[in-house]
């Protein structure tokens, strides 16, 4: 549908189908067109940046890709090693291999941290997984710089923003994913934390995983050096390129990209035009425990 | 540790007692059996005419607006049942009573009763040497007559006078009338006991009357954990309710704390009311926790009577309810005195067609100044079917007070299924934690580990595999 000259799924040199194949990807969300038509291929071992301003789809893209209700797939396939990814239920894709790093994780309390790390690790890996947890747990824990005390602490309950984007990654350390999503893990982050999250990226960087880290901001990359950058306006790949496209938007901004997508002919929705926001795109962060939908939090 | 008790049973018992149908010739009966003192005869009889005097609470009475008492069928009920063997070891206890008889946590003190009568008991001889007292109600009555008198049926009274409303201590006073069994604890000022002491009623007879009666006393400055449990016989299918009538006198004095878990695992075959009522003296504290699993109908009245100064309350509650199981739960949080703090927390799950009804009541009298009160209940509803009503109620008559309450209902949270789900967990095993989890404030303040995890392991196996 938007088969331009900059877009289009890149092909592995050998020939083998892409882990994560995205082709002509359509998404609604409360019966709007957020996403019009996205290609994507992520191999293990590649880091893909998603770059692009407010507004623009990337986390409806990454939601779309978690099955998150309410992020309709209109129109398009996405494949995970070959299977159909669209066709899979929540759990399954998680269990095949797809990891979510939340831009906003929720809190759940009454959840044990290490009850359900432990659950997690159990439904991806099988029983004999459990064997090695703690071990594994530990080592982890030590790379994230988290102490122990947070396996008894409730799921995300009362976690600073630093905290939650470290507990993310210690679950995705945990659940080893073929292909990981980081939708704006940068965000909310003091430096310290930001240093520590990103130490923890890089650490699981190889051959295994091939990651798409969404975000809006240079910074990331400074720290995950990315193989392949990719301009998200409107809801359309707008550029494709390498690390140095990463360089050109945080000198130049998307001014340029935006008037080269315009010179092509391409119709381009920005929200700052159109006067409507994107609805949904970034939910307000819940600090309430569900079940206590009023009062007090804690006794 | 040995078995103290004498068997006390007083002889078979008289045929009055077996025969279905209550009258106050059964109450006599029931007091030359236990062979009473004159004081505790005459507390049967007043509890026999407020039971006669007020009017059986119907849908339109205040307080039982969602009470549906149908079920009660007094004339098929037999006023007590005939007395158990006292048993020497917990082996020899019937299998049904003994598959529900959690073992593996250490007591300082355990009495199990069977229909009343006091099978097995045990109490830590460090303990007794310390003054604990730990027995059953009738040993008490006649050789702790001084403790009794000032406590027994003081928190409790039967009483009624004309005019008074109809939802005042209808089934209290029954229980007045014909108590028979329970448990009474005594611990002297400043002894600590570290080690729960545990009461196990056990409703064997399904035909017969139910009607335990406990006391706790925790005298100044001195700290108790107690449990106490409820469990019945499972009857047969088209038979009445087994039914049953409790009452528990709490008195937590000046200085002192008592850690109190109440577990109420009757069959589903039962239909029983338990009204608990707590008296706290200045500087107090009591930690309350209610468990609520069993019983077809069961309607639990929890009462804190924060009447010294200083003193703090905290009331925690939860139930599970599958099937067409009813929970009637009322609570009071009454503040009598300055400076008095009281928080409250009951969260119920229901699947099926289970229902809650809940009611609670903060009442800030005068002269209670510089008080908190706080009051949640949430319900969590598994299926469409399940209902919960929750009545919150607050009445303020003094100033400088701050009091919450909140109440809600809902069925599980969609976004956290998500979230756990985005993790690789099954949407049930999703729900199973979130269930749990739910829970999870209310259990973790159980004052017992071992119970703790039963706890855990029966609302597991109540969500069933959905």
């Amino acid at each position: 549908m938007t088969a331009t000259a900059t877009t289009g799924a890149m092909a592995r040199a050998d020939g083998q189908e892409p882990t994560l194949k995205i082709e002509g990807l359509h998404v609604m969300v409360t019966s709007r067109e957020i996403i019009h038509g996205i290609d994507l291929a992520v191999n293990k071992g590649e880091v893909h940046a998603i770059l692009g301003p407010n507004g623009s789809g990337k986390s409806t893209l990454a939601y779309a890709l978690m099955g998150r209700p309410g992020y309709d797939v209109t129109a398009g396939s996405v494949s995970l090693k070959g299977q159909d990814l669209l066709e899979m239920e929540v759990d399954e894709r998680a269990r095949a291999g797809l990891f979510l790093c939340f831009q906003y994780p929720t809190s759940i309390p009454g959840v044990h941290m290490g009850n359900f790390l432990r659950l997690s690790v159990k439904s991806r890996f099988g029983d004999e997984a459990i064997k090695t947890f703690r071990t594994e747990l530990t080592e982890k824990l030590r790379l994230l710089k988290m102490d122990r005390s947070y396996m008894n602490r409730y799921l995300n309950e009362g976690f600073s923003g630093g905290e939650k984007k470290k507990a993310e990654i210690l679950q995705m350390a945990m659940l080893k994913p073929e292909i990981a999503i980081m939708d704006e893990t940068d965000s909310g982050l003091d430096v310290d934390a930001f240093k520590v999250v990103a130490d923890g990226v890089n650490a699981m960087r190889g051959p295994d995983v091939g990651f798409v880290v969404i975000t809006h901001y240079n910074r990331m990359l400074e720290y995950i050096k990315p193989d392949f950058v990719h301009i998200l306006i409107g809801g359309k790949i707008a550029k494709e390129g390498g690390p140095e496209l990463a360089l050109e938007v945080d000198q130049h901004g998307y001014g340029p990209i935006i008037a080269e997508m315009r010179a092509r002919g391409e119709q381009v929705e920005l929200p700052e035009e159109g006067g409507a926001t994107y609805a949904r795109e970034e939910p307000v962060e819940r600090h309430d425990d569900p079940f206590r939908a009023h009062g007090r939090t804690s006794l | 540790m040995a078995t103290l008790i004498r068997s006390s049973a007083r002889g078979s018992l008289p045929g009055a007692l077996t025969t279905p149908g209550l009258s106050e010739a059964t109450v006599q009966a029931m007091g030359d059996w236990r062979g009473d003192p004159d004081w505790v005869r005459d507390l049967r009889l007043r509890g026999w005419q407020a039971w006669e005097s007020i009017p059986m609470p119907t849908m339109s009475t205040e307080g039982w607006r969602r009470s549906d008492l149908r079920w009660l069928a007094l004339d098929a009920i037999a006023p007590a049942a005939p007395p158990a063997p006292v048993v020497e070891g917990l082996e020899q206890l019937p299998t049904e009573l003994r598959g529900q008889l959690q073992t593996d946590f250490e007591e300082g003190g355990l009495i199990v009763q069977h229909d009343g009568t006091a099978a097995y008991a045990t109490l830590q001889e460090a303990l007794r040497r310390q003054g604990v007292i730990f027995t059953d109600l009738h040993t008490a009555l006649h050789e702790h007559r001084d403790l009794l008198a000032r406590h027994f049926m003081q928190l409790l009274p039967p009483r009624w006078r004309p005019g008074m409303p109809s939802n005042a201590g209808k089934f209290e006073a029954l229980n007045a009338a014909l108590f028979n069994g329970g448990a009474f604890v005594y611990v002297p000022p400043d002894t600590t006991v570290t080690l729960p002491l545990r009461s196990v009623l056990w409703a064997a007879d399904t035909r017969a009357g139910f009607f335990p009666r406990s006391l706790i006393v925790v005298d100044r400055g001195a700290r108790l954990v107690y449990v106490d449990e409820y469990r019945s016989a499972a009857g047969g299918r088209g038979e009445p309710l087994t039914f049953g009538s409790g009452a528990v006198e709490v008195y937590v004095k000046d200085g002192a704390r008592l850690d109190y878990v109440t577990v109420q695992e009757w069959s589903m075959t039962t239909g029983a009311f338990l009204t608990q009522r707590a008296t706290l003296g200045n500087d107090a504290y009591i930690n309350w926790v209610l468990v609520g699993l069993g019983g077809q109908y069961s309607r639990s009245t929890a009462d804190i009577l924060l009447q010294g100064k200083g003193t703090k309350a905290d009331l925690l509650g939860l139930a599970f309810g599958e099937g067409t199981q009813v929970f009637d739960v009322h609570t009071l949080q009454a503040h009598m005195s300055p400076f008095t703090d009281s928080d409250q927390l009951y969260k119920t799950g229901l699947r099926d067609r289970a229902r809650v009804a809940y009611e609670g009541l903060i009442d800030i009298q005068k002269g209670s100044y510089g008080s908190n009160g706080f009051q949640a209940n949430k319900n969590l509803l598994l299926d469409d079917t399940a209902k919960a009503d929750s009545i919150p109620m607050l009445e303020i008559n003094d100033n400088d007070v701050r009091c919450t309450h909140s109440s809600s209902v809902g069925p599980v949270d969609e976004e956290s299924v998500y979230y756990l789900m985005s993790r690789g967990l099954p949407r049930a095993v999703a729900e199973r934690i979130l269930v749990q989890g739910f829970f999870e404030p209310v259990i973790e303040r159980i004052g017992v580990e071992a119970l703790r995890d039963r706890i855990r392991g029966a609302i597991d196996r109540k969500i069933g595999d959905r």
